[in-house]
C-alpha cells in the first residue's frame, strides 16, 4: 500500500526536476538561438600623416624615335615637344619645375619641356600634386596621340603593353628625379616566358633619363609585359609603342604603370574598339583587335575570368582564361554591344592586366591610333587629376563593389558630386588643361581617356604613392 | 579571639544560583558574622530574594562591576570591625559546603603568616572534578592554573602553599586586604587572585589552599556561543599577561618591554595563524594596544607593589611552576590534540580507491599528447610567451609600480602576474619551463583534483575514477592546451581543488585558507569567473550554519585585485576586469551551440574534415558531438529525479552559473591587440559548466549505485571521442602550441641583449587592414608576467604612445620626419618588420611600403632577413640606456603600502593553511557548555576529558559521510539553499535540514547515527 505521503513526495521531486530542467534547458536554447548584446571596443590607433613629405612628379617626355639620326644610329630624338598641365591643390603651392633642358639623356638631343614637377616638403599634401603630358605626332612613320600622366618616382611598377616585332617599336623611359643613384633591374614577361635585361642592372644616375629600346632586352616579345624595381633611388618608368603597318603609321600610345598584381583588377572607360570575336588566332597577326593583355606573374598558375560591364555594372560578356605562370596572355574582346565598358578581371592569383583598343580603321585612310589601357588602382580619399589637352577627354570613375560618391572640383572651383553606382562606372566630360581634385574617393578606380575618330589614349589615375599614403598605426 | 568573618557577597545580572549560594552562605557550620551583598545591574527578583536573606549592608550599583571592583565597594561599605576580621569573596555563582568557612578560618587562625586561604574550587555541574585549585605562574611569567579540570581523587590534597588562587571563596584578613589595598582593577577576570598571592608574597605574607575546604562554582551559560567566549577569554588572559609583565618587570626593563609589544603582537599573530585560531588575532591586538597605551594602571600596580615590598622576586621563585613540570604539561596538551586529530581527518583511500590508477591513466594520455613538449626547455604558441628569466624580474613584474610592456606606465599589475610568478619559482633555474611542466602536467592534476572532489561525494572508486578522467580529458582544457591559454588551463586545473577545500571549509580553517588562495587564484587567472564564483560563495555562506569561515574567503582576491580594480575604475573601463590576463590572443565567434557542447571558439569543428572524408559531409558535426555527449548529457538530467536531487540540483545550477558566464563571455571584447579586438575566452565558464555537469551525473551515478559502471564508462567513452580530433591535433603537431624555438627575436638583438638587457626594438607588424602595429620590446622580447590587462584594455593613447605611433607611421613612409631623434627619444636600437600573415593583399602591400622606406632611410642600416621578419639597426649606435632605463621608484609610497598590505594577506592565510595545526580545532565536536565564567578552564586541560567524549562524535562523523539520501526527504528548500548541498557534503547536513536549528534537537530525529556533531566555532 503506497502512502499518500509517497506519492505526494515523489510527484513533488518529480514536478522539481522537470521545473529545474526546464530552466536549464530555456537558457540553453535561449543562448543558442538569441542574438545576444554585444560589448567591444575599438582598437586605439593613430592615424599618421607623413610628416613634411616632398611631392614629385616625373613626365614621360616628348614621343621619342630611335636611329633616327643615321649620324647618332643608338639614339634618339624627340618628335616635338608635349603639351604638359600641372597644378596643386592647395592653389597657391609653389610648383617647382625641372627643365628637360638640363637633363642628361645618353644619346638624345636636348629635349624641350619640363622633366618633373616638385613642391617643397610640406607644402602639398600627398597625392595633391597632379601633371600630365599629352603629344600629338604625325610625320611619315609616326602619327597618332598618346598622352600620360607624370607619376611619382616608384620603386616597382608594371607596365603592360607595348609589343616588339616588326613594325612595332617599344621605348623604355626611365627618369630618376631623386639624388641617389638608381639601380634598376627590367624584367620582361612574354608570350614566350620571362626575360631579363642582358647584363642585370641598369644604373640611373640621380637627375638623368635613361631611354632603352625594348628590343634589345626581349628581341621576339609580341606581348611583353615589363616589371621595372629599382633600389637605392627611385625611377618614374613609361613605355612608348609605335605601330607602323606597311608603310602606313598605326598610332602611337604611351604605357604608363597600372595597378600592382592583385586578384582583382578594374580597368575603367575601355571603347570597343575592333571585337576579335573571341578567337585567339587573329590576335598574333593583328593587334588592330582589342585585347586583354593578363600575367600571372608568381611561380602558380592562375584562373582569371575577364568581364566586360557597362556603366550600370551590367555584364556584357565574360571570358574565362587560364594564365600559365610567367606567360603573357593576349585575350581577344568578344563582340560586346556596349561602346564604353569597364573591364573587371577576378583571378584566383595575382594577376597584371592591361587593354589595348585601336581607334579607328586601320585600312581607312584617314588613320588610326591605338592607345594601352591600363589597371587603375584604387584610390584613397583625396587626389588631384590632370587633365592633358586632347580630343574630348573623359574622366572615368569605376566604382568597386559599393555605390560611391566622389566629390570633384574643377580648376575653376566649380565643385559638384558624381555618384558612382556600385559596381558600374561614371563618366565624367572633363576640360582638357584642367587639374581636378577628387575627394571621398576612397574605393574608386580613375581614368583620364581620349578618344574621337581617329585619336585616342589614356592614362590611369594613380593614389598617392605607397609610402606618401597616410598609415594607421596601432601602437599596442 | 575568635575573628569576625565578613562575606562579600557580589551579585551580577540575572544570577541563577543565587538561591542556592544565600542558602549555603547561611547555612555554614561557623556562621558568618556580617554579610555584605553588592548587587550590579540585579532584577528585582533577585534583588527581592537578596533583600529576605536579611545581609547587613546592600550596595546596589547600576553599572556592571567586575569582581574586584564590586568586593571593593562592598568591603567599602562594611565599615571597619574589630582587628583580625577576616573576608570572604563570594560570588552568586559559588556555593560553599556547610564546613567551608570553619575549615578556612581555622587555617587562618593557625597559621599568622597565612593572609588568604582559599578552597578546593569544585565544579557544579560535574561535582567530582576540580574547577581550579591555586594559581602559580612559569618563569616568564605565564599564568598556569595548579590543578585544572581534574576528577578529584585526593590526589592534590597535600597542596598547601601556592602563589595564587581564585579569589572566589578565598578567605581574606582585612588588615593585609586594605594593605595590599584589594585586586588589582587592572585585572578584571583572569589572574585578579594571582596578582593578590604575588603581592601577598612580596609583602612576605604567605597564600595557602586548603583542600578540606570545598566550593562549589556553578557554569554560567552566558548564551553566547563557544568561539565568541573563547575568543574573549583570550583577549582578558592577554591583557592580563602583559599588565603583569608590565606591573612585574624591572625598570630598565620597561622601555624594551614596550617597544616589543607590537613586535611581539606580530609575532603572536603568526602564531595564532599556524595554530588555525584566527579569531584570537584582535584580541591580541586590542590588549598590546590597550597596555601600550593606557599606562596609567600600570603606574598604580607598580605603586601598589612598591608599597608593600618586603621579600624580594627570588623569594617566590620555588613557588614558580618549574620547567619540568611545564614541559610535562605541553606534552600532555600534545597528547590530547592529537587524540582530538584522530578523528578529524577523512580518509580518502587514495591508492586503494583509484586515484592511482586514474592517475596514471591520465599521465599517460598526457605524455601521448605532448610527447612533442618532452626535453624541450619552453613552449610556444597561441597565447604563451617565455617568463622572465630571473626570478627577481617575475615577483617585480606581480608588484605595483612600473608596467614594463610597450612604452611602459606606472599602474596595477595583474593578480594573474603573481600566480606566473609562484608558478616561475617553482623551476627557480629556467622559470619557462614550468610552462612546459603545467602543460605536461595539466592532464594528470585536472584528474586528480577531479578525483578528490568526486571523493569527497562519493566512495565508489568506478564514480570517483569517471568523475576524474572525465575532468582531466574536458573540452575546455584541451582546447586551452591546444590553443595555449596558460590561464585558462590553470583555472581549470585549480577548479575542483577550490570545490573540495569549499566542502571542507565548513569546518575547518586550513581548509577555509586553502579555499581562499585558491579562490584568488582561479579568478587571478579566470577574472570572467569571479562573478559566477562570488555567486557560489554568497549562497555557500548564507545557506551554511557556519558561516564564519566563510566569510573570509574572497578576502585574498579581493586584496589582490583591488589595486587593479581601483585602477580600471578610475581611468573609466570597468569592463576591462574582465580581460583575460596574459597575452591577448583572438580567437573566433563561439556560436550558442558550441557553448552547450562545451567546446570553445567553436573547436568542434574539428570534426568536420573527418567527417567529410569518412561519411561525405552528410552529417554535420554539431550531430555527432552532441551524441557523443548525450550520455553525459542525460546522466546530469536525469540527476533531478533521483535520490539527492538537491545536490544534483544545486549541480546544476553551477553548470548554469557557468553556461551563463561563457555565454555572456562570448559577447564581450574588451582588449584589443594591434588591430584585432580579443574576446573573452569562454572556456573558463565553459570549465565550470562542465563542473556543474560532472557533479550531476555524479550525482545520478552514485544514486544508481552498483549499476553505475556502464553508464559512466559510456559517458566517459563519449567525452574522450568528442575530443580526439583536438588530441589529435595536439599530438600531431598541428596545435597552436608548439615547442619553444631558442629565442623570440632575432639571434642579432639576442647578441646585443648579452651586452645591454633594456636594448629596444620597435616591431613593425603590417595588419590586414593595411595599417601597421607598432610594439616597443625591451630586452629579448615581451614576456608572459610583463602582460598587462591594463594595457589591452585601455581605449585611449597616452602622450608616448602616440609619439611612437608617429615615429612608426614616418618609418614606414617617405617623409621629412626627424627619424633619428624619433628613434633616440625611445632608445630604439633594432627595428624589426615582421612578415603580413598570409596573403592579405593590403598587408604584404604594407609590408613592401614599410620595407622600401626603411630600405632608404639613412638612419636604419638593413642587417637582413631572419625568422621573424627583415631586421634593420640604428646606425648611430650611442648609448641608449637612459632612453630604455625603467624609472626609479615608480611605484612610489602607494605602490609599497599596496605591496606590503599584499604579502601580509597572503603571508597570513599561508600560515592560516599550513597543515600544523591538527587536533587544535575543535572542528567535529559537541558544543561543549561554555568554559565558567570568571573562572579560567584553560582549554588544554579540558581537552583531556573532552578527549573521552570525542571519540564517541567521531565515529557518528565518519559512518555520516559513507550515507546516502534520505529518500523521503520533503523538497522545500529552493535551488539556492540546494546549491550550496554541492558545496557541503550532502548527506549530513542535508539530513539536518528541515528538524530545527538546535543540535540537540536533531539528535531526536529519525536517524541519530547519521548527524555529524556541530562543531563549535573555536
Amino acid at each position: 500500500m503506497i502512502a499518500a505521503r509517497t506519492v505526494a513526495l515523489v510527484g513533488a521531486r518529480i514536478g522539481a526536476g522537470v521545473l529545474a530542467l526546464g530552466v536549464c534547458a530555456t537558457v540553453a536554447v535561449v543562448a543558442a538561438v538569441e542574438p545576444l548584446p554585444e560589448v567591444s571596443v575599438e582598437p586605439p590607433s593613430v592615424r599618421v600623416l607623413p610628416a613634411d613629405s616632398q611631392e614629385v612628379r616625373a613626365c614621360a617626355g616628348p614621343l621619342l624615335a630611335l636611329a633616327e639620326d643615321s649620324a647618332e644610329a643608338t639614339g634618339a630624338t624627340a618628335l616635338g615637344a608635349p603639351s604638359l598641365v600641372d597644378g596643386a591643390f592647395p592653389d597657391g603651392a609653389a610648383i617647382e619645375e625641372q627643365s628637360a633642358l638640363a637633363l642628361d639623356v645618353p644619346g638624345a638631343d636636348a629635349l624641350g619641356g619640363v622633366a618633373w614637377y616638385a613642391t617643397a616638403p610640406g607644402e602639398v599634401e600627398p597625392g595633391l600634386l597632379a601633371a600630365a603630358s599629352s603629344q600629338g605626332v604625325a610625320t611619315e612613320r609616326v602619327a597618332g596621340f598618346a598622352a600620360a600622366a607624370c607619376t611619382e618616382p616608384v620603386a616597382e611598377a608594371w607596365l603592360a603593353g607595348g609589343a616588339v616585332s616588326v613594325g612595332r617599336t617599344t621605348v623604355l623611359s626611365l627618369v630618376n628625379p631623386g639624388e641617389v643613384a638608381a639601380t634598376v633591374r627590367v624584367e620582361v614577361f612574354s608570350e614566350l616566358g620571362r626575360l631579363e635585361s642582358a647584363g642585370g642592372s641598369l644604373v640611373v644616375a640621380p637627375g638623368t633619363q635613361r631611354v632603352v629600346a625594348l628590343s634589345g632586352i626581349a628581341p621576339d616579345a609580341r606581348s611583353p609585359v615589363v616589371h621595372v624595381t629599382s633600389t637605392g633611388g627611385r625611377v618614374a618608368a613609361t613605355m612608348q609603342q609605335s605601330i607602323v603597318r606597311g608603310l602606313d603609321p598605326g598610332g602611337v600610345a604611351i604605357v604608363s604603370a597600372g595597378d600592382a598584381p592583385a586578384t582583382d583588377l578594374v580597368i575603367p572607360g575601355v571603347p570597343r574598339g575592333i571585337s576579335g570575336d573571341g578567337d585567339a588566332d587573329h590576335v598574333g597577326d593583328d593587334d588592330a583587335v582589342s585585347v586583354v593583355r593578363l600575367l600571372a606573374p608568381d611561380d602558380e598558375d592562375a584562373d582569371a575570368t575577364v568581364s566586360f560591364h557597362d556603366a550600370a555594372g551590367a555584364t556584357l560578356g565574360s571570358v574565362e582564361v587560364a594564365l600559365r605562370a610567367g606567360l603573357v596572355a593576349d585575350v581577344p574582346v568578344p563582340t560586346l554591344s556596349a561602346t564604353v565598358v569597364d573591364v573587371r578581371v577576378r583571378a584566383d592569383g595575382p594577376v597584371v592586366a592591361a587593354a589595348r583598343v585601336t581607334t579607328g580603321d586601320p585600312d581607312d585612310d584617314a588613320g588610326s591610333d591605338f592607345a594601352w589601357y591600363a589597371a587603375a588602382p584604387e584610390l584613397v580619399d583625396a587626389v588631384a587629376v590632370a587633365i592633358a589637352p586632347g580630343p574630348s577627354p573623359r574622366l572615368v570613375l569605376a566604382s568597386d563593389g559599393e555605390a560611391r560618391a566622389v566629390r570633384v572640383t574643377e580648376g575653376s572651383g566649380a565643385e559638384r558630386v558624381v555618384e558612382v553606382p556600385a559596381g558600374g562606372s561614371t563618366s565624367v566630360t572633363v576640360s582638357g588643361g584642367d587639374v581636378l581634385r577628387l575627394d571621398d574617393a576612397t574605393g574608386v578606380h580613375a581614368s583620364v581617356t581620349y578618344a574621337d575618330a581617329t585619336e585616342s589614349a589614356a592614362y590611369a589615375v594613380l593614389p598617392p604613392g605607397a609610402l606618401d599614403a597616410p598609415i594607421r598605426v596601432y601602437p599596442r | 579571639m575568635i575573628p569576625s568573618v565578613a562575606a562579600v557577597l557580589v551579585v551580577r545580572g540575572e544570577a541563577p544560583h543565587l538561591e542556592r549560594a544565600l542558602e549555603a552562605v547561611r547555612g555554614q557550620h561557623r556562621a558568618v558574622d556580617s554579610l555584605t551583598v553588592v548587587a550590579c545591574r540585579v532584577p528585582d527578583a533577585a534583588l527581592s530574594r537578596i533583600e529576605r536573606a536579611e545581609p547587613d549592608h546592600i550596595v546596589t550599583s547600576a553599572q556592571e562591576l567586575d569582581f574586584g571592583a564590586a568586593v571593593r565597594a562592598g568591603v567599602a561599605a562594611h565599615p571597619e570591625g574589630a582587628s583580625g576580621e577576616l573576608l570572604w569573596l563570594l560570588d552568586a555563582a559559588t556555593i560553599p559546603s556547610p564546613d567551608a568557612l570553619r575549615v578556612l578560618a581555622a587555617e587562618l587562625e593557625t597559621a599568622p603568616s597565612v593572609v588568604a586561604a582559599a578552597p578546593k574550587l569544585m565544579r557544579d555541574d560535574e561535582p567530582d572534578r576540580i574547577a581550579s585549585m591555586g594559581e602559580s605562574m612559569t618563569r616568564l611569567g605565564a599564568s598556569v592554573d595548579l590543578v585544572g579540570g581534574e576528577l578529584d581523587q585526593g590526589q592534590h590534597d597535600r597542596l598547601s602553599d601556592v602563589l595564587g588562587a581564585s579569589p572566589h571563596g578565598m578567605l581574606v584578613r582585612r588588615s593585609a586586604w586594605d594593605d595590599l589595598d584589594g585586586l588589582d582593577p587592572a585585572l578584571p577576570v583572569v589572574d585578579d587572585g594571582l596578582d593578590l598571592g604575588v603581592r601577598a608574597r612580596l609583602a612576605g605574607h604567605r597564600v595557602v589552599v586548603v583542600p578540606a575546604a570545598t566550593v562549589r562554582i556553578a557554569a554560567d551559560r552566558d548564551g553566547r556561543r563557544a568561539g565568541a567566549v573563547a575568543r574573549r577569554r583570550h583577549r582578558e588572559r592577554r591583557s592580563a599577561q602583559l599588565h603583569r609583565r608590565f606591573a612585574y618587570a624591572a625598570w630598565p626593563a620597561l622601555p624594551v618591554h614596550w617597544l616589543s609589544l607590537l613586535p611581539l603582537a606580530v609575532l603572536r599573530s603568526a602564531w595564532h595563524l599556524l595554530t588555525k585560531a584566527p579569531g584570537s588575532i584582535p584580541g591580541e591586538w586590542a590588549a598590546s594596544v590597550r597596555t601600550m597605551v593606557l599606562l596609567g594602571p600600570v603606574v598604580a600596580a607598580r605603586r601598589r607593589i612598591r608599597r608593600n615590598r618586603g621579600a624580594k622576586w627570588s623569594a617566590i621563585a620555588p613557588l614558580r611552576l618549574p620547567p619540568d613540570e611545564l614541559r610535562r604539561r605541553r606534552a600532555q596538551e600534545r597528547d590530547a590534540r592529537r587524540v582530538r586529530a584522530r578523528g578529524q581527518r577523512e580518509e580518502v583511500h587514495f591508492i586503494a580507491g583509484g586515484g592511482g590508477w586514474t592517475v596514471l591513466a591520465a599521465s599517460v594520455a598526457s605524455v601521448l599528447l605532448f610527447l612533442f613538449l618532452i626535453g624541450s626547455s619552453g613552449v610556444s604558441g597561441g597565447g604563451l610567451q617565455p617568463l622572465a628569466a630571473q626570478v627577481g624580474d617575475l615577483w617585480g613584474s606581480a608588484a605595483y609600480g612600473w608596467r614594463d610592456i610597450g612604452t611602459g606606465f606606472v599602474g596595477a599589475a595583474d593578480p594573474f602576474a603573481g600566480v606566473l610568478a609562484v608558478l616561475g619559482t617553482a623551476s627557480w633555474w629556467s622559470p619557462s619551463f614550468a610552462l612546459v611542466l603545467l602543460w605536461i602536467g595539466a592532464v594528470p592534476l585536472s584528474a586528480l583534483g577531479g578525483w578528490y572532489a568526486a571523493a569527497r561525494l562519493t566512495d565508489r572508486a568506478g564514480i570517483r575514477a569517471v568523475t576524474g578522467l572525465a575532468w582531466a580529458v574536458a573540452p575546455p582544457l584541451l582546447v586551452a592546451l591546444a590553443d595555449g591559454r596558460p590561464a585558462a588551463v590553470l583555472a581549470h586545473v585549480l577548479l575542483p581543488w577550490l570545490v573540495w577545500s569549499t566542502i571542507a571549509a565548513a569546518r575547518s580553517w586550513p581548509a577555509a585558507a586553502v579555499a581562499a588562495l585558491l579562490f584568488a587564484a582561479v579568478v587571478a587567472c579566470a577574472p570572467a569567473l569571479a562573478p559566477a564564483l562570488l555567486l557560489g560563495w554568497l549562497v555557500a555562506a548564507i545557506v551554511s550554519r557556519h558561516p564564519l569561515r566563510y566569510l573570509g574567503i574572497p578576502v585574498p582576491a579581493a586584496v589582490l585585485a583591488a589595486p587593479l580594480v581601483i585602477d580600471q575604475v578610475v581611468r573609466g573601463t570597468p569592463l576591462g576586469l574582465l580581460a583575460d590576463p596574459g597575452l591577448p590572443t583572438a580567437s573566433g565567434p563561439t556560436g550558442g551551440t558550441a557553448l552547450v557542447l562545451a567546446f570553445p571558439a567553436d573547436a568542434y569543428a574539428a570534426w568536420a574534415e573527418p567527417l567529410a572524408a569518412l561519411t561525405g559531409g552528410t552529417i554535420a558535426p554539431t550531430l555527432l558531438v552532441a551524441s557523443m555527449l548525450l550520455p553525459l548529457g542525460l546522466l546530469a538530467a536525469a540527476a533531478v529525479f533521483v535520490r539527492g536531487a538537491r545536490a544534483g540540483i544545486g549541480a546544476l545550477g553551477i553548470a548554469l552559473a557557468g553556461f551563463a558566464t561563457a555565454a555572456a563571455a562570448a559577447q564581450v571584447s574588451v582588449a584589443t591587440a594591434g588591430e584585432d579586438t580579443v574576446r573573452v575566452w569562454t572556456g573558463s565558464g565553459l570549465s565550470l559548466y562542465w563542473l556543474g555537469l560532472l557533479g550531476a551525473a555524479l550525482v545520478t551515478l552514485r544514486a544508481i549505485g552498483r549499476h553505475s559502471a556502464v553508464p559512466g564508462a559510456v559517458a566517459l567513452l563519449g567525452v574522450v571521442l568528442a575530443i580526439l580530433p583536438v588530441g589529435i591535433a595536439i599530438a600531431t603537431g598541428s596545435a597552436a602550441v608548439q615547442p619553444a624555438g631558442p629565442r623570440t627575436v632575432p639571434a642579432f638583438v639576442e647578441a646585443a641583449v648579452a651586452e645591454d638587457p633594456r636594448v629596444a626594438t620597435l616591431r613593425l607588424v603590417p595588419q590586414g587592414d593595411g595599417g601597421l602595429r607598432a610594439v616597443l620590446e625591451h630586452g629579448a622580447g615581451t614576456t608572459l608576467d610583463e602582460q598587462s590587462t591594463l594595457a589591452a584594455t585601455a581605449e585611449a593613447l597616452d602622450a608616448d604612445q602616440r609619439e611612437l605611433a608617429e615615429l612608426a607611421g614616418n618609418l614606414a613612409s617617405r617623409t621629412g620626419f626627424d627619424t633619428v631623434a624619433g628613434l633616440e627619444r625611445f632608445g630604439i636600437r633594432f627595428v624589426l618588420l615582421g612578415t603580413a600573415a598570409g596573403d592579405e593583399r593590403r598587408a604584404t602591400a604594407t609590408e613592401a611600403r614599410a620595407a622600401v622606406a626603411m630600405d632608404q632611410n639613412a638612419a636604419l642600416v638593413p642587417v637582413g632577413d631572419t625568422e621573424f621578419g627583415r631586421l634593420y639597426r640604428t646606425a648611430d649606435e650611442g648609448d641608449t640606456t637612459a632612453a630604455t632605463a625603467i624609472p626609479v621608484g615608480a611605484g612610489g609610497a602607494w605602490g609599497a603600502w599596496v605591496v606590503g598590505i599584499q604579502l601580509a594577506v597572503v603571508i597570513g592565510t599561508l600560515l592560516l593553511a599550513m597543515p600544523i595545526g591538527a587536533g587544535r580545532e575543535r572542528g567535529r565536536r559537541r558544543p561543549t557548555p561554555p568554559p565558567l565564567v570568571d573562572t579560567v578552564v584553560r582549554a588544554d586541560a579540558a581537552a583531556e576529558q573532552d578527549a573521552a567524549e570525542q571519540d564517541a562524535a567521531e565515529q557518528d562523523a565518519a559512518e555520516q559521510d559513507a550515507a546516502e539520501q534520505d529518500a523521503a526527504e520533503p523538497l522545500e528548500e529552493d535551488a539556492a539553499e540546494s546549491q550550496e548541498r554541492e558545496q557541503d557534503p550532502p548527506a549530513p547536513d542535508i539530513a539536518d535540514g528541515e528538524p530545527g536549528a538546535d543540535a540537540d534537537a536533531a539528535e531526536a530525529d529519525a536517524r541519530p547515527d547519521e548527524r555529524t556533531d556541530r562543531g563549535g566555532d573555536a
